[in-house]
């Protein structure tokens, strides 16, 4: 059959160039495991973070207690507490300034009971009106009970982290002690002696996964994202060498002796084709293991692979057929090696950029994620955020595998005019 | 008279030459012969033979390879053809077998009968203990002598020459020349490019000298030369009648 003649005289031209094939196995993996380890801490979760705040506590009262538990509810800092007699100002900037916390938290002296005494008062102001006889309440001026050093380069949002974290803490523990407080004035008020005020919450929130649990939804990290995106990549790259190989023929004349064999020429594109075809599956391969096997022993998360192995094959094909038919439409394109790699390389880089390889799409500019949908590595990573992060299968995938194939079709039949318009 | 091969009024301009590549050309040859196609550099020579292979488009006139219109929707003439380009046309990371057997197979040479032309040939042109060597390996001469054979695997009617004895060494110029002799004899014809006159004077049974696109003149090497002139050798008369500035 001469399709496979086509076909294994790819693959042996291929196999002797252990340097080129090197490469176009080697480099995907890198690429996953430098990105992966790279994008990591960007990639994790604040309550994975653990950024080092220091607590200086000259309270030791309730709030100090407070401060410190909402930090560590929080999850994303690494609190080391120190007790002071005095608020240690010198000590929390010093503290700061030479690198060791991103934060101090100062709880003052005597701040719980300060907090405390201003909130029985503002109870007994606000049920001073009840009685006839009006006694003069004085609330205590507002003092700033908790103080925070930050290092001048924490991101902003690990700054909102911490102020969320202080101010939800203070602001439930005013809220409780409010209502209590509000709670024993009524019921000393009440006829009824077994007087309760009901605290229960109102309203409840629920929350339900989108997909069943058993589908798993592992959420997008580091390893998640990078690894389908630059092994997407990976299969891209076979552009380059793919559109050296036939510039290569149409130098050495190899292509001029096909054209005069009738039939040949759609052959020899569809071998080279499905030859790199077979690269880019063991390529992925590869990949995976990597991911499955490499990223845990590197401390990273592992790769899940979702549940379908048909949608993950198919997802493969489309794409290594999609690279196979660029890298054609490229070599057919140009006439020199200088040519075509740099514009290869670049395009590649540009569509890997807009289709979401280097960070997720849905944190680009709106400009960039209405860009991402002309790209066929956009379609790939879409299709694998389905596959991996939500369960699905070919039958939700289908769109971006159609995408895949039409790209593929039309530049194939742009490949087949161009050549035959260039024989002329 | 039967033809192997009919040009009439070939015009090939390429863009942005000023000058027509062929200016009308009228050729005709006869089946069985060996054809000589000379002519300085630029002359023309390669435009015509990759016309008459298909692999050009004329801008104008016709081309018939026994008998047949050689045009972009009859592509039936090309299995008659066995084009031998002045380059080396293979793989050269590829053995000789490699090569040859995927050229083979291309032209859908059956298996068993691929393996025996091809065991035929690499013995015949002195290349079968080679066989298994990357083409890259090779000298000049031995590729020029594959390249030859990987025209040859399909039993073409017609092989088209361009050049094949540029860079070669006397031992396998001599090899190729007498294969060209022996194809005649199996019933081939054979067109012949060549910037060597005393190879093409030695074994052509006709010569047509071309320059700038056009037929300066035709016949066999007796006819010629001594029609014209007395006793004169080839390359005087191609100098006589082609000009003596240099062509690059």
């Amino acid at each position: 059959m001469r399709l496979l003649q086509a076909i294994y005289k790819e693959l042996l031209i291929l196999v002797r160039d252990r340097a080129g094939l090197a490469v176009l196995y080697i480099m995907p993996l890198c690429l996953i495991v430098l990105m992966a380890l790279i994008q990591d801490a960007p990639f994790r979760d604040y309550k994975q973070a653990n950024i080092p705040v220091l607590l200086i506590n000259a309270d030791q009262g309730a709030v100090s207690k407070l401060v410190y538990k909402g930090l560590e509810d929080a999850g994303m800092f690494k609190v080391d507490t120190v007790l002071v007699k005095d608020d240690a100002k010198a000590q929390a900037s010093l503290a700061v300034k030479n690198g060791k916390y991103k934060a101090a938290v100062i709880v003052t002296k005597d701040a719980s009971k300060h907090f405390e005494k201003n909130i029985s008062l503002r109870v007994e102001k606000s049920f001073s009106g009840f009685f006839p006889i009006k006694t003069q309440i004085r609330e205590l001026a507002a003092e700033n009970s908790v103080l925070v050093f930050w290092d001048p380069i924490i991101k902003r949002t690990f700054k909102e982290g911490v102020n969320l974290a202080l101010e939800s803490a203070l602001t439930n523990y005013q809220a409780d002690l409010m209502i209590k407080k509000v709670g024993e004035k009524l019921k000393k008020l009440s006829p009824d002696q077994h007087f309760e005020l009901d605290t229960k919450p109102a309203v409840l929130i629920a929350q339900k996964n989108a997909v069943p649990v058993d589908v798993a939804l592992y959420g997008l990290n580091s390893v998640q994202h990078n690894v389908p995106a630059w092994a997407i990549f990976g299969i891209f790259f076979i552009v380059l060498p793919l559109s050296g190989n036939l510039i290569k023929e149409r130098e050495q004349k190899t292509m001029l002796r096909l054209h005069l064999i009738p039939g040949s020429i759609p052959l020899v594109f569809l071998g080279k084709i499905l030859a790199y075809l077979l690269i880019a599956q063991t390529q992925f391969i590869a990949v995976l293991l990597v991911g499955k096997f490499l990223m845990p022993v590197l401390g990273l998360p592992q790769l899940h692979t979702g549940n379908s192995i048909p949608a993950i094959i198919i997802t493969v094909t489309a794409l290594g057929f999609a690279a196979a038919s660029l890298g054609i439409l490229i070599g057919t394109l140009f006439r020199t090696h200088h040519q075509a790699s740099t514009f290869g390389a670049v395009s590649v880089v540009i569509l890997a950029a807009i289709g979401g390889i280097w960070v997720p799409v849905f944190i680009m500019p709106k400009i960039l994620q209405t860009l991402s949908t002309v790209s066929p590595l956009g379609w790939g990573m879409h299709a694998f955020n389905s596959i991996f992060l939500r369960g699905s299968g070919i039958s939700a995938i289908w769109p971006e595998l159609l995408a895949l194939f039409i790209f593929s079709g039309f530049t194939l039949v742009l490949s087949f005019t161009l050549e035959k318009f260039k024989k002329t | 008279m039967s033809l192997a091969v009919e040009i009439g009024a070939l015009l090939k301009h390429y863009k942005g030459n000023i000058e027509p590549a062929l200016k009308g050309i009228d050729l005709k040859v006869e089946k069985n012969t060996i054809f000589g196609l000379l002519g300085p550099n630029g002359a023309g020579k390669t435009s015509l033979i990759s016309i008459l292979a298909g692999i050009l488009k004329p801008d104008l006139g016709y081309v018939k390879v026994f008998e047949q219109s050689v045009s972009e929707k009859n592509k039936n003439y090309r299995r008659f053809i066995g084009l031998v380009p002045q380059e080396i046309a293979l793989y050269p990371t590829l053995t000789a077998r490699e090569n040859l057997t995927f050229f083979g197979r291309m032209y859908k040479v059956p298996r068993k009968e691929l393996d025996d032309k091809i065991q035929y040939w690499l013995k015949l042109l002195g290349l079968d203990q080679q066989q298994g060597k990357l083409v890259q390996a090779f000298s000049g001469g031995m590729k020029r002598r594959l390249n030859l054979i990987a025209a040859l695997l399909h039993d073409p009617d017609l092989v088209i020459l361009d050049e094949p004895t540029v860079g070669v060494d006397v031992h396998s110029k001599n090899i190729l020349l007498e294969q060209l002799l022996e194809l005649k004899k199996q019933g081939k014809t054979i067109i012949y490019t060549s910037h060597q006159l005393e190879e093409a004077e030695q074994i052509c049974d006709y010569l047509v000298i071309i320059d700038k696109g056009c037929l300066l003149t035709g016949g066999t090497p007796e006819k010629l030369l001594h029609g014209n002139f007395t006793n004169v050798r080839l390359e005087e008369y191609f100098l006589t009648i082609t000009g003596k500035e240099l062509r690059d």
